[in-house]
């Protein structure tokens, strides 16, 4: 399994999304750079303390790399149909499954890994800047810094979850289109129902998400080694 | 007799309208199988079979001595393939889908790239990637592609299709090679009849989705000897003067006054002159060539073959 993950990667040159992680982060920092001057110029406090500051940030990153995982999906499942190559595919000695759990681990992980580590570094680099200009008027205390690792680790997993059932839509017609619109209006659905959770909610609705994920996944490939590939 | 391909009864359908009706293909070891039919005859969906990728709605496919099952990888192993058009990881270069293939194979000889590229020659393609190949590139490639790993089986679905006459030459050198030297057996569909003529051991003729005759080769030659055709006033003084005068002994009486001489030692020249002397009156004399085209336009009834 690890061979054939590796051989998806070096396929479609995976190693080079990771630059267009970069770039995605950085673009987030601009965003909250601009969201910071944009209430300060109207005259009131952006992050009134570091708990809000986590959540912006979270809110920020996770539809970001839900549409990104929406894009891998086209990249290494949709197309692979779309361009026929899944004959190859399907002709080698290796079980159809096999090659569908390869590519779905790596959208998984490529999605939990870049929310999770997007959150840690601009987080970080937050602090640091809070640490010499002082915007932000309640200090972080370990407290906050523990809830939000929590949340932010949930958060990941629900957004992997999430970022999964763009694939049920781009499977029936093995459209691009469809798998990319599906996942933004998923990500609008999900992230104006959540404000205002506690910890417990959140929890529920992550494990909820992660298993609908998993269960779209099952449900788009269950009959995989029975269809006729044309 | 052993056999590499056997298929039993084998039926598709697509919702409910049969494509494939009940075929029994056998296909020898070391032998080259033309699969000949018109265009949408169902030689793909076939081979789509053959390669597990399409399931059969009935009947029963062994390769190799094996049934094929849904979950039948080993058998995939020994087989090289090209279906319906050679598709490649068009970003990649030539030689990187070859290791991406060599890799999922299972295959691990860094020098069969090479030697299987110069095979199909295949040179000066190192930096290209494969979107800047032309057809008759990816063709060459594709057929590198299938026979990298040295399978026991090829199975070719058009593989001449974007060729110039010199490469189609070439690569019929190249099967016959790989037929002789590492005893491969191939399947070779075509709808072009000149080429699985010159190529072909045994051929199968397929239309709509049946396969209507299976034949070798040699049968066909034997089958289709040149003969003389004449109508003549009296036939039976006709043959007898042609018997005694030029010991001519192999022929047919069609009807009455219809006879053809399968005989080749005497010419057409011959032939009137020695009946004209002796009182026959001959009222037409035809040379007929019964070619191979015309034994398989009369198989699909000249529907749809080009030559």
């Amino acid at each position: 399994m690890r061979k054939l993950i590796s051989l998806e990667i070096k396929k479609f040159k995976l190693l080079s999304y990771l630059k267009s992680v970069l770039i995605a982060d950085i673009v987030i920092m601009g965003l909250l750079c601009l969201i910071y001057f944009a209430d300060k110029s109207e005259g009131s406090v952006a992050f009134a303390s570091y708990e809000m500051a986590f959540e912006a940030i979270g809110s920020i990153i996770s539809p970001t790399f839900i549409i990104f995982a929406a894009v891998l999906i086209s990249r290494i499942i949709i197309d692979e149909y779309k361009s026929n190559s899944i004959i190859l595919l399907f002709m080698y000695p290796i079980s159809r499954k096999k090659f569908m759990v390869a590519k779905l681990i790596i959208v998984a992980c490529f999605t939990f890994l870049t929310i999770f580590v997007s959150n840690l570094l601009i987080g970080s680099l937050f602090y640091l800047t809070d640490s010499f200009l002082h915007f932000v008027p309640k200090a972080l205390t370990v407290a906050v810094l523990k809830d939000g690792l929590i949340s932010m680790t949930l958060g990941a997993i629900a957004a992997t979850g999430l970022a999964l059932i763009p694939l049920y839509f781009g499977m029936r017609k093995k459209s691009v289109p469809a798998t990319i619109v599906s996942s933004i209006v998923l990500v609008s659905l999900s992230n104006s129902s959540v404000d205002n959770v506690n910890l417990f909610s959140f929890f529920v609705v992550s494990i909820l998400l992660a298993l609908a994920g998993c269960l779209i996944a099952y449900f788009s490939f269950r009959n995989i080694e029975k269809v006729d590939i044309n | 007799m052993s056999f590499v391909i056997k298929t039993n009864q084998l039926t598709k359908s697509y919702k409910g309208k049969e494509i494939i009706t009940k075929v029994n293909m056998k296909v020898k070891k070391g032998e080259i199988y033309g699969f000949l039919g018109p265009n949408g005859a169902g030689k793909t969906t076939i081979m789509k079979m053959l390669t597990n990728l399409v399931k059969p709605t009935s009947g029963e496919i062994e390769i190799f001595g094996e049934k094929l099952t849904n979950t039948s990888y080993e058998v995939l192993k020994r087989m090289g393939t090209i279906i319906e058009y050679p598709v490649f990881y068009d970003r990649l270069t030539a030689r990187e889908n070859l290791e991406l293939h060599c890799e999922y194979m299972g295959y691990y000889d860094k020098k069969a790239i090479d030697s299987a590229l110069d095979l199909v020659k295949l040179t000066n393609i190192e930096d290209k990637s494969v979107k800047e190949f032309s057809l008759g590139m990816k063709q060459r490639l594709g057929i590198a592609r299938a026979i990298i790993t040295k399978p026991e089986l090829l199975i070719l679905d058009e593989p001449i299709n974007g060729l110039d006459p010199v490469g189609i030459k070439e690569l019929r050198d190249l099967f016959h090679m790989l037929c002789r030297e590492y005893g491969m057996t191939m399947l070779i569909s075509s709808h072009i009849l000149g080429e699985i003529e010159q190529i072909a051991d045994t051929i199968g003729v397929i239309r709509d989705g049946e396969l209507i005759k299976e034949v070798s080769m040699e049968e066909i030659h034997q089958q289709n000897m040149d003969y003389i055709e004449l109508t003549v006033n009296d036939v039976n003084k006709a043959v007898y003067v042609l018997e005694e005068e030029l010991r001519l002994t192999n022929f047919k009486v069609v009807d009455g006054s219809r006879f053809r001489i399968y005989d080749t030692g005497s010419t057409q020249s011959e032939i009137s002159k020695t009946l004209i002397l002796n009182g026959v009156l001959i009222e037409e004399i035809n040379k007929k060539n019964h070619s191979l085209e015309d034994y398989f336009i009369t198989l699909i009834n000249g529907g749809g073959i080009s030559a």
